[in-house]
């Protein structure tokens, strides 16, 4: 797991215990985990504003011991963020993006680490571009 | 500190592009100061993920303090106008009414607007999408429209030879464009700029400026290292976060009253029907029709033909775990239209901790009803043209950003004056789209353009 950058090794363990929560895979979709796109994780985060980084780090170090049942309920409370009052929804939905940002989108775009199966999301997708050049 | 330039332009998109290098070729000495990468047609990053954290400010968005709203803006050379949509539309006599209502400036009006406009328009290649290279999603748009009797229009677009007529993906140039069709700034004024001797510095990123009577001075980081420059006059051209966020860092608000406030958008929806059929809305052309039936100005939103890749459609996505990944493997069936907002809501802007910007920007009401009528038409749209469900997304975005520094003849509400030099700051300019006084619900970026030929004919003496 590499760590070079601002997400430390623990972090980034609980970063891919909720991502794989939010992307467990299926018979075609490859887990986040097996995706490899942790690989590119800390390249990704160096680019947010550092404050916002150290403190998800704090976050996703704790949610590395937290059982996967709770994973399951921070995921359903980020969903549903406007249910809650606006004291705990304006973090949620923060979280909800940042995490989105982190997890969701790199693996949607391919983003894909040396290890992922053949069936890469974009394959699963049967999603190509053109790109003409001339 | 001998080195003294004949303008600072910090900024390099549509504002900062055309104006420095306006400037530039009428024999001014200038530095255009980037915070960005400068790419070329040969190194744009191709996949999403890269360009999407590289390419635009604090690692891809900004959110407002409730985090209900995401901002989106470029960080490169040639700013929004690399990753832009490429839509070109003048304003029309709504807008300007508009803004010269809330303004005071008597030239925004068709007639007062008509040689920059015109001059804009001239700097750039235009097209529309032909019928034969509409795709599926453009397809959609149109019939819906035609069965809910709601004229559209093709969109004008700033490219001149994007091949989708051979077989060329044109959503690959959220990222830049590859093939250099896409008018940017990036190929179009700064180059020319460049050959009349305009000095370019990418990977700068201004921290204050001072503004002094013979002068303005900007302080910043480059490589690591602090560096300062000095010109005679100085534009600022970073946006409708980036202009405002920097005069507040560098403590104008106790000159200027109204800076940072009247910040606006254009808050966007995006919907997603899906079909039965592959509709493949990524493939080929790209965005080919918005609405412009009068009914749409009166109710304060228009619909748009448009699409995203699969990062994107997958950050807006109203699901988690199994449900996404079932979501997502319908990619290839999804049609796209999104509301885009004429918003009412004003906003405003201010230093937070550490010299943050934090943004304050609560949909009114009348602008929620706005975006769920948008939403209900599109839905209905989708649903008659064969739609299997509809999909909402779970977040507003905002592409087009403008106010904070609004242009205005009293210096108390707004900070530009009518030559869009800043109220009682000799030699500061501003053009951008932080100058717009209102949101005026039509694509900004010809705007920008054309107010900054504007300001660039009083610089340079060419005004009529």
């Amino acid at each position: 797991m590499a760590s070079n950058g601002p997400l430390s090794p623990m972090a980034l363990r609980g970063l891919e215990r909720l991502a794989d929560v939010i992307i467990p895979g299926d018979d075609e979709f490859p887990s986040y985990s097996q995706s490899g796109c942790i690989q590119h994780v800390n390249e990704i985060a160096s680019l947010a504003p550092a404050d916002d980084i150290k403190a998800l780090g704090l976050l996703l170090s704790v949610l590395a011991l937290k059982p996967k049942f709770a994973l399951r309920m921070l995921c359903n409370m980020m969903m549903n963020a406007n249910k809650y009052p606006e004291f705990m929804a304006v973090p949620l939905r923060q979280l909800n993006i940042g995490l989105r940002g982190l997890i969701v989108s790199p693996y949607f775009a391919n983003y894909v680490g040396d290890s992922c199966p053949e069936n890469t999301p974009h394959r699963v997708m049967g999603y190509e571009l053109t790109r003409l050049k001339d | 500190m001998a080195d003294i330039y004949d303008y600072i332009v910090i900024g390099s998109g549509t504002s900062g592009g055309i104006a420095s290098s306006r400037l530039q070729q009428s024999g001014a000495r200038c530095l255009l100061l980037e915070a960005g990468a400068r790419h070329n047609k040969t190194n744009f990053p191709t996949n999403e993920a890269v360009y999407s954290a590289g390419m635009f400010w604090n690692g891809g968005v900004d959110m407002d303090a409730r985090a209900t709203m995401a901002f989106i803006r470029a960080r490169c050379v040639g700013g929004g106008s690399v990753i832009n949509q490429a839509l070109m539309d003048r304003l029309d006599d709504v807008a300007l009414r508009d803004w010269k209502s809330e303004s005071g400036i008597d030239y925004f009006t068709p007639e007062g607007m008509e040689a920059n406009f015109t001059r804009a328009e001239s700097g750039i290649a235009l097209q529309v999408i032909p019928e034969e290279q509409r795709n599926r999603n453009a397809k959609i748009f149109q019939a819906g429209h035609d069965k809910h009797g709601l004229s559209y229009h093709p969109l004008r677009r700033a490219q001149c030879d994007c091949a989708c007529d051979r077989g060329n993906d044109c959503m690959a140039c959220l990222g830049g464009c590859h093939r250099d069709s896409k008018q940017s700034t990036l190929i179009t004024y700064i180059p020319k700029g460049e050959e009349a001797g305009l000095e370019v510095l990418s990977g700068f990123n201004a921290h204050r400026i001072e503004h002094t009577s013979d002068g303005v001075t900007v302080h910043g980081m480059h490589n690591g290292s602090k560096v300062t420059y000095r010109g005679a006059k100085g534009i600022v051209a970073c946006g409708a976060l980036g202009t405002p966020h920097l005069l507040l860092r560098s403590g104008f608000k106790d000159k200027l009253p109204a800076l940072g406030s009247h910040f606006t958008a254009h808050p966007q929806h995006m919907c997603f029907g899906i079909y039965e059929e592959a509709i493949d809305s990524h493939k080929g052309a790209f965005q080919a029709f918005g609405s412009d039936d009068v009914k749409f100005r009166e109710w304060g939103y228009k619909l748009e033909n448009v699409f995203a890749p699969p990062g994107a459609v997958a950050m807006i996505a109203p699901y988690y775990g199994t449900e996404l990944l079932a979501y997502m493997k319908k990619y290839r069936h999804f049609a796209c239209i999104e509301t885009c907002m004429r918003a009412e809501t004003f906003g405003s802007m201010r230093l937070g901790k550490k010299e943050r910007l934090e943004i304050d920007y609560n949909l009114v009401d009348a602008d929620h009803k706005r975006s769920e009528q948008g939403v209900e038409l599109i839905t209905d749209m989708m649903n008659t043209e064969g739609a299997k469900k509809v999909v909402r997304t779970w977040m507003h975005y905002c592409l087009h950003l403008m106010g904070g520094c609004v242009a205005g003849t009293d210096s108390k509400t707004s900070v530009v004056a009518p030559d869009f030099q800043v109220h009682d700051h000799p030699n500061l300019y501003i053009a951008d789209s932080s100058t717009f006084p209102n949101a005026p619900g039509i694509n900004p970026a010809l705007t920008i353009a054309a107010l900054t030929h504007r300001m660039a004919d009083g610089l340079t003496g060419e005004a009529a």
